[in-house]
């Protein structure tokens, strides 16, 4: 009952026309942010930081998380209709949607995309809603082993679901984890890896990072390839779903709403593990996994509704334990910092105008999210008309003065472009960047855990067994390991007893 | 040679010299690890991980270059994205832009003047609209006194 009242007191927050507003102009925004290639959520959250400063607190995190929703929403049209994603986590929403906007089916994969999308964001809020405060109770008990193990994990699947190699996969976590360490010690807080540079001193920062290695890296492809705006349709025609559309995908965004909430809920876990292990059990189960990359309705529905649930789970570390689990999350956090609004259990009572508003808007929000992307996906589209000539250099443009913007540093441009020819780099050697992104989030809770963990333990590594959680994680974790060993040597044994066969 | 094979070579003394950092950083003991634990055993995982893609990458060939590949227009997008960086701070944000459109659109896009000098003009307006209604506080450079 508690839930129900709160979030009536939620509504008569978000109701408000001044709310109203912001909550459609973070839908908008987000949802121009997730067509537009090369920016992503997190960067405008950093972009659009300091005009909320002058907004009440309430306003300015409806408006910023209706940011970050309404991009999981709009990263699926370009990933649809470009094969380029609009946002990291629509990335696996390419494969499968591309191939179906190829074969003339633009209609049906935006349509599940948006009601994928509004089913996952509808079940994430419900569990926001409803589940936050005993989920709080458990996560609480969470010590540094469970975090190890949590940011392990994650980061082991990040590598796993990487299309090319395990291998390629580890190392781009690795490199990751490496950058990350970048600047002073977390626990003996001396510098490393600056060489006595002193913007390095400060770290690396997330965004340069993540704008050079998507933004400029997929500009540099494209320029390459001396690319035309490559829409795979000139008519998109209806946006609706037959029966047997919906009879094929319906379970597949279920799945993905239920996995998405709880990857989300996961410090790390984000929008992309989430979209990326729905679209792996997606295969996994189907009767048809041949389809999957040709075409699968399921490969769309899955993953963009994972990513949306996946965006309203990951409020929940956030607003009930003031732990940011993914980039955007992050600012989010500075966003309520900057307002005097510390996030963690006692939001709920203390700042229950921010809770519950925030938690209403959403609801409103995803209403507003479908009618952007359902009836109007034609201006979305219309968009993604603009000649790739004039869209690179201002994407360029944009990612310049978002970059600068967040720090007022020049050095920041320069770690944006290098980062955007190592991605280029990566590009041509099949690296994938995403579980390098995602490793350089984790890499300082991942350290601190493991270390306190160690402390706590004098030194025994036991301890990651020795609690229920972490030990489950981590038993889970070697039989993984264990069956993608046994995988690689059963594929050699079988690739040499071909050769003597053939010899 | 091959570029997996030169990017397996790098990542192999790249973790050997981050074994290295690691070691100078002081290890510590597993029960009170130092700052060099982790980078001392990640720079151990890094070898391993391009020893093996070394390995793996021993025999095979690499894909000859796409033919539509055109690595001239990525040097020149990489060179005007430096352009930006080195002379932002020193000309500002206004006539860097303008100038960097100029360079992108006839350099790599090879488009016609006046379109060149259109969307140059478009693009400092606004980023300038862009500086001003976010208070962004861009370099302003040569500009400055002129603009807010």
């Amino acid at each position: 009952m508690e839930q129900i009242s709160g979030l009536l007191y939620g509504f008569s927050v978000a109701l408000t026309w001044s709310n109203l507003l912001f909550c459609f102009l973070g839908a908008l925004v987000g949802t121009l942010v997730g067509v537009l290639p090369g920016l992503g959520p997190a960067a405008t959250v950093a972009l659009l930081l300091p005009l909320t400063f002058k907004l009440e607190p309430v306003s300015a995190i409806i408006m910023l998380a209706g940011i970050f929703y309404g991009a999981m929403y709009g990263g699926s049209t370009t990933s649809i209709l470009l094969n380029i994603p609009g946002e990291a986590a629509s990335v696996v929403t390419c494969i499968d949607g591309y191939q179906m906007a190829r074969k003339g089916r633009p209609g049906p994969a935006l349509a599940i995309a948006a009601i994928g999308s509004f089913i996952a964001g509808t079940v994430g809020v419900i569990g926001l809603n409803f589940l936050a405060p005993p989920l709080a109770d458990f996560a609480v008990r969470f010590g540094p082993p469970e975090y190890f193990t949590l940011t392990l994990f994650g980061l082991f699947l990040a590598a796993y679901l990487a299309s090319t190699s395990m291998v390629k996969g580890l190392i781009m976590v690795c490199l990751g984890l490496l950058l990350d360490m970048i600047g002073i010690d977390p626990i003996a807080g001396i510098p490393r890896f600056s060489f006595g540079i002193l913007p390095l001193q400060e770290g690396l920062d997330f965004v340069p990072l993540a704008m050079g290695l998507f933004g400029i890296t997929e500009i540099l492809i494209n320029t390459e390839r001396a690319m035309k705006t490559e829409l795979v349709t000139s008519k998109v025609g209806r946006i609706w779903l037959s029966m047997q559309d919906w009879t094929e995908a319906k379970w597949a965004a279920i799945r993905g709403s239920v996995i998405g909430f709880f990857v989300g809920l996961l410090p790390g876990g984000g929008a992309v593990i989430g979209s990326m292990i729905s679209y792996a059990v997606e295969k996994r189960i189907s009767k048809h996994p041949e389809k999957f990359g040709q075409g699968a309705i399921e490969g769309v529905a899955g993953p963009e509704a994972a990513n949306n649930s996946a965006a309203t789970g990951s409020f929940i570390p956030l607003l009930t334990l003031g732990i940011p689990g993914n980039p955007t999350i992050a600012m989010i956090f500075a966003a309520l910092m900057i307002h005097g609004v510390t996030p963690g259990p006692l939001l709920i009572v203390e700042k229950p105008e921010i809770f519950w508003g925030v938690v209403a808007s959403m609801y409103i929000g995803n209403g507003v999210l479908l009618l952007l992307n359902l009836p109007l996906v034609g201006i979305w589209v219309q968009v993604l008309r603009v000649p790739y000539f004039i869209l690179a250099p201002f994407v360029v443009l944009l990612c310049i003065v978002g970059v600068y913007s967040t720090r007022t540093n020049v050095f920041d441009i320069w770690v944006m472009i290098a980062f955007g020819i190592i991605g280029y780099i990566f590009r041509k050697l099949a690296f994938e960047p995403g579980p390098l992104l995602l490793a350089f989030v984790l890499g300082t809770i991942s350290e601190r855990a493991f270390r306190q963990s160690l402390l706590m333990s004098k030194g025994s590594p036991l301890i990651f067994f020795e609690r229920p959680v972490s030990a489950a994680l981590m038993i889970l974790l070697l039989v993984l390991v264990g069956t993608q060993i046994i995988f690689l040597l059963r594929r050699k044994t079988q690739s040499i007893n071909r050769f003597r066969g053939g010899g | 040679m091959a570029g997996s094979k030169i990017m397996g070579g790098f990542l192999l003394l790249l973790g050997a010299f981050v074994c290295y950092q690691g070691l100078d950083l002081t290890l510590g003991t597993p029960n009170r690890p130092g700052p060099g634990f982790v980078p001392f055993g990640l720079g151990m995982i890094l070898t391993t991980l391009a020893a093996i893609f070394l390995w793996q990458n021993r025999r095979r060939k690499e894909e000859r270059r796409s033919a539509a590949a055109n690595y001239r227009r990525t040097a020149l997008a990489v060179g005007v994205l430096c352009f930006y960086a080195l002379i932002v701070n020193w000309v500002g944000y206004l006539l860097t832009t303008f100038f960097s459109f100029i360079l992108w659109l006839s350099l790599i896009e090879r488009k016609a003047w006046i379109q060149t000098a259109f969307f140059a003009c478009l693009a400092s307006v606004a980023v300038y609209a862009f500086n001003v209604l976010f208070s962004v506080q861009l370099p302003a450079g040569l500009l400055k006194g002129i603009l807010r």
